[in-house]
């Protein structure tokens, strides 16, 4: 009896997880086959290559043909973007929650100051966004790269901070008690011991800040107009008296997953849990 | 689990409140202005139309409700981990 009801709960889970895995994949295939789809094509419910219409390479061609380089500028920007904006990122938060992690401050509780990061990831970019328009006139760093990576930063910083504390917390203060025995300054133990156990973690932040960064529109929208678009501009950029040309945007869209598909492809081997364990006895 | 839930649950009702690149490039707010977000709305009123101050006063108030939903969550948060 208990065998059966096993079953039927085993077999319910698996099609639950189906229709996640559909729920997910479905729009990749609805991107895929739109860009090989005639514009009239695209309106009708079609949903079956050669069955119910008929696939061109047309769109394709005409993106690479005429606005090749306005999307390789799109994509550069981006990349250069998201790189800088979570490598700082990460590098100010990394030493942020050290310090909160390891330090005992007096004025501000280090809960309150946590808490106060935490707090950021609750701001609504909107809120702050004419503020950073009118600053990033005065300093004229309006569509430039520089800009961007400035305020990227802030927005997922805080998200760095708090992730790195916690990996600093769960690090076991005794490997570092250890490196000071032997003549190590705080400085030179964190460098040296701290940082490369919480490579798995540093990893995993510079993953997701990225993906924060990539996939950021509003602030890009708003301060740049041509020469520092990043790629969730010009992919919005297909808009034309017709309306939205999907055709395009799903080329552009798929151009664009490539680049953080490779990056998270290649650090994935990286991310590894327990490096520490056994490294404290008793 | 739970904690893990809530979290989540707080975060997904706050990131409504962004929405901003999917209404901005799919319809432009319309048909008529019936997928305009607040944050569309601050959008086109502060950086289309130049009016700041109102767009900046509907900021706050953008502000304020997700500072609200904030210390619902920021409560319950402290029941837990203190």
């Amino acid at each position: 009896m208990s065998k059966k009801r096993k079953g039927v709960v085993e077999v319910l889970v698996w099609i639950v997880v189906v229709i996640a895995i559909l729920w997910v994949l479905f729009p990749f295939y609805w991107a895929v086959i739109t860009s090989f789809k005639k514009p009239a094509d695209v309106f009708r419910l079609s949903s079956i290559p050669w069955v119910q219409f008929q696939p061109t390479l047309n769109n394709w061609l005409t993106e690479f043909n005429q606005r090749g380089p306005e999307i390789t500028r799109g994509i550069l920007n981006s990349i250069t973007i998201a790189v800088c904006a979570s490598l700082l990122a990460v590098l100010l938060g990394s030493l942020a929650g050290y310090g909160l992690a390891r330090h005992r401050y007096t004025k501000w509780r280090n809960q309150s100051m946590s808490f106060w990061f935490l707090s950021q990831r609750f701001l609504p970019p909107a809120a702050t966004v004419i503020p950073f328009f009118l600053l990033m006139k005065s300093l004229k760093l309006l569509d430039t790269q520089l800009a961007l990576i400035l305020v990227n930063t802030t927005f997922v910083m805080p998200f760095a901070v708090l992730i790195m504390r916690d990996m600093f917390r769960e690090l076991p203060v005794e490997l570092e008690e250890a490196a000071w025995v032997d003549g190590c300054s705080r400085w030179q133990s964190f460098v040296r011991i701290a940082l490369p156990l919480a490579a798995p973690a540093l990893v995993a932040t510079v993953i997701i800040c990225f993906a924060f960064v990539w996939n950021e529109f509003l602030f890009a929208l708003v301060l740049t107009y041509k020469k520092a678009s990043p790629m969730t501009v010009v992919i919005a950029g297909t808009e034309h008296t017709q309306g939205v040309q999907f055709w395009y945007v799903s080329t552009r869209l798929l151009l664009a997953i490539i680049p953080p598909t490779i990056l998270a492809l290649t650090v994935q081997k990286y991310i590894v849990r327990g490096l520490t364990m056994g490294a404290v006895k008793g | 689990m739970l904690p893990k839930r809530d979290t989540k649950i707080e975060y997904t009702t706050v990131d409504a409140f962004k929405v901003f690149d999917v209404p901005f490039s799919l319809t432009s707010g319309g048909p008529g202005t019936a997928t305009r977000t607040l944050t569309f709305y601050i959008y086109t009123q502060g950086l289309r139309n130049f009016d700041l101050g109102y767009a900046s006063a509907m900021a706050y108030f953008l502000l304020v409700i997700t500072m609200v939903i904030g210390t619902l969550f920021f409560r319950r948060y402290r029941e837990l981990y203190e």
